[in-house]
């Protein structure tokens, strides 16, 4: 299933389908009391919602992130009573709040994740409490990143077991996923079926009957695309996956990974999140380093599994090939209309700073077409991703015959590395 | 130090005082020697009379491992773990001697056992639902036994129940290794992929692995691979091809604790049910 990964905004980009079964809200989108105050109702989608603590994001440097940081400080697993919740009635608006509590909030950030058990318990507590608090349907226990494989995933399951403590002191009737969130610095040039790391991780996570799932998030931090293009992360991912799913019975809950969730699905996630923007489609710290920046259009094809440039790319594939790499979505028929009539571009589709509307609503149906695939049987959705991917492959050779070469705007080099990775573990799960 | 030739038994039992009628030499090996015994009074006086077992331990370096074995024990009781009554220590001769008290378990190892055959499909299942249990049980305070093997499994007298013992190598998750990187702790032919990888952070599926290599010795009355460990963790043997006629739940529940991959093997509290319900069947 696809979940749609909301930031500030929880309205759905476009005309993006209201029957999108689910949202990710994370820590660090806003300040806790504005988040706290925040109705749901006006978004069917959030009525199975998850709200992600993003403890794994304890490293951020306050001086390079300083927006991001004041955000999650203000939470109380990071800088208990650091300062007061941000409420309207009290401080007039956020602005107020940030310029009078920024300061002291930045000053109290840690800078890495607490080490001391007591603390460690407390943040599960009060992480754990917020979630309740904001009705979610399962509860995402708090977890650091792992991105030294020297030290063996012992401080994350101390976090694992004192959120599993916490649960049973809050009496916590929803389902419980442990976060594990991997940098790929540790993964990267390791041969996944041999890393000890992911031994220890699927391990350490299934031996847990307490746990009901994980809540799985691939750091890029080696990425400067949208997408994960290193086969040694994704196979380790759809290996962590089946260990889970096939052999713990556990259930695995897939955020940051673009439209690569359709694979995980197929692997046995049983839900991946994304959404139009970079920062919701990949994980990355140095992106929430603070910079001024703005999004450009960009037309996704479930065919191609990827990306296509809006400039020139778009149009040559056209000529060459018609509608065929085209996806007919609400947002996207201007577009498919405007090539077929020659008045290409249409406003919506414009490449132009900002005018990214119809292309986040375009992207966002796509995943939610693509997260259909849980409707078909794991044999059946295995056979369609594998064909997915093959044809995607098929159509990268199709567009460089015409001369279109990857770019920033068009991706044509993952293809490959993601069937690689699927096809490398259907052969080691024997499926 | 002493060893188990040089260790002077009667100066010790008499050192432990009046409160001890000390009885048989139980066992003795490398590390201590274990006698029975009858306890007449506790620390504090409270009169009793309990049957126990007293462990020696030869070796003062190995003084963490033993406060380890009573740190993990100390808080339990469970019927299928061997409870600590009392542990203490006297100098003997200049050596400083350290001892355990336990409840005495009327019975014999597995192992012992085994020596005249294997045992039935029926005690296999009593004897996998009880090791199960235990491990369970500490599994749940995040400790690992580290070396379920036959030795460390005790049958009570009349076959119905077992009790796992020896939890000197039990190590909780957040306490220091022991252990040099690298190297591992175990009975040879019984450690699982994870500790023959030498991983630092087990769990309590090793255990199950362990466990699943006992179980499958107890059926077919002699071991698995006939003590080749890389054999097990290169292709465990199959239950059913070493015993034809084993029960097929049996045999099946044995497979799925022997497989390689760690979280394809069953959780204890899942094993506990299903031999639970086994032995109640056969």
């Amino acid at each position: 299933m696809f979940y749609y990964n909301a930031k500030y905004a929880f309205a759905l980009p476009g005309q993006a389908p209201t029957a999108i079964a689910g949202g990710i809200i994370s820590a660090a989108a806003m300040p806790a009391g504005q988040l706290l105050r925040r109705s749901f109702r006006k978004f069917p989608y959030l009525q199975h919602r998850l709200f992600d603590p993003q403890v794994y994001l304890s490293t951020l440097d306050s001086h390079v992130a300083a927006s991001t940081v004041v955000n999650l400080a203000s939470w109380p697993w990071f800088c208990p009573g650091a300062a007061p919740e941000y409420d309207s009635d009290t401080h007039t608006s956020l602005k107020n709040w940030k310029d009078t509590y920024g300061g002291t909030l930045l000053q109290s950030w840690p800078g890495c994740a607490h080490t001391d058990s007591q603390t460690i318990s407390d943040a599960c507590v009060a992480a754990i409490r917020v979630q309740l608090e904001l009705g979610c349907e399962m509860v995402i226990l708090p977890g650091p990143l792992t991105n030294l494989a020297t030290h063996h995933f012992v401080s994350e399951t101390e976090w694992i077991d004192a959120g599993i403590e916490a649960c049973k002191a809050l009496k916590v009737s929803q389902p419980a996923l442990a976060t594990v969130a991997i940098s790929d610095s540790v993964l990267r040039g390791v041969d996944p079926t041999e890393n000890p790391l992911l031994h220890t991780i699927s391990n350490q996570v299934s031996a847990r009957p307490e746990l009901a799932g994980v809540y799985l998030l691939p750091e890029m931090a080696s990425e400067n695309g949208y997408v994960c293009t290193s086969r040694d992360t994704l196979l380790s991912m759809l290996l962590l996956i089946d260990d889970f799913v096939r052999g713990a019975g556990k259930r695995v809950v897939m955020n940051y990974v673009g439209t690569f969730g359709a694979v995980a699905s197929a692997a046995g996630a049983s839900v991946w999140s994304s959404g139009y923007y970079r920062g919701q489609r990949r994980l990355r710290l140095a992106d929430f380093e603070d910079q001024i920046g703005r999004a450009m259009p960009r037309y996704h094809s479930p065919k191609l599994a990827g990306d296509i440039g809006l400039e020139h790319d778009i149009q040559e594939a056209y000529k060459q090939y018609g509608d065929r790499l085209l996806i007919d979505t609400k947002d996207g028929a201007t577009l498919t209309r405007a090539l077929e009539s020659g008045t290409y571009p249409p406003a919506e589709w414009e490449y132009a700073q900002s005018n990214v509307t119809a292309a986040s609503g375009h992207y966002v149906e796509v995943a939610y077409r693509l997260g259909r695939l849980a409707t078909q049987s794991p044999d059946k959705r295995i056979e369609t991703v594998q064909r997915w991917l093959e044809g995607a492959v098929h159509w990268v050779g199709n567009l460089q015959k015409i001369g279109i070469t990857g770019s920033a705007q068009t991706e044509l080099t993952h293809q490959v590395v993601w069937l690689d990775a699927f096809t490398n573990w259907r052969n080691q799960a024997g499926l | 130090m002493f060893t188990q030739t040089t260790f002077p038994a009667t100066e010790a039992n008499a050192a432990l005082g009046p409160r001890f009628q000390v009885g048989l030499l139980i066992r003795s090996g490398g590390q201590g020697a274990v006698y029975r015994a009858t306890r007449t009074s506790t620390p504090d006086g409270k009169i009793v009379a309990d049957d126990c077992a007293i462990k020696y331990y030869f070796d003062s370096a190995q003084d963490r491992r033993v406060d380890r074995e009573i740190r993990a024990l100390e808080g339990f009781r469970h019927p299928n773990l061997a409870n600590v009554l009392e542990h203490g220590h006297f100098d003997l001769r200049g050596e400083t001697v350290r001892f355990v008290v336990w409840d005495y378990i009327d019975g014999e190892p597995l192992d012992t056992r085994l020596r005249s055959g294997a045992v039935s499909a029926k005690i296999v299942a009593c004897v996998g639902r009880d090791a199960a249990r235990a491990i369970d049980h500490i599994w749940s305070k995040r400790i690992v036994h580290r070396d379920v093997a036959p030795k460390n499994i005790m049958l009570r007298r009349g076959d119905a129940e077992a009790v796992l013992i020896d939890l000197g190598l039990a190590r909780h998750l957040l306490e220091s290794p022991l252990t040099a990187p690298g190297f591992t702790w175990g009975t040879y032919g019984y450690l699982s992929p994870e500790q023959c990888r030498a991983e630092p952070n087990l769990t309590c599926h090793s255990d199950v692995f362990s466990l699943g290599v006992s179980l499958q010795e107890a059926l077919a009355g002699r071991h698995p691979t006939r003590g080749d460990q890389q054999a097990l963790v290169g292709r465990p043997p199959k239950t059913s091809d070493l015993v034809r006629s084993a029960p097929a739940a049996l045999a099946e529940a044995i497979d799925r604790m022997l497989s390689l991959r760690a979280p394809f093997r069953p959780l204890p509290s899942q094993l506990v049910a299903c031999f639970a319900e086994l032995a109640a069947e056969l």
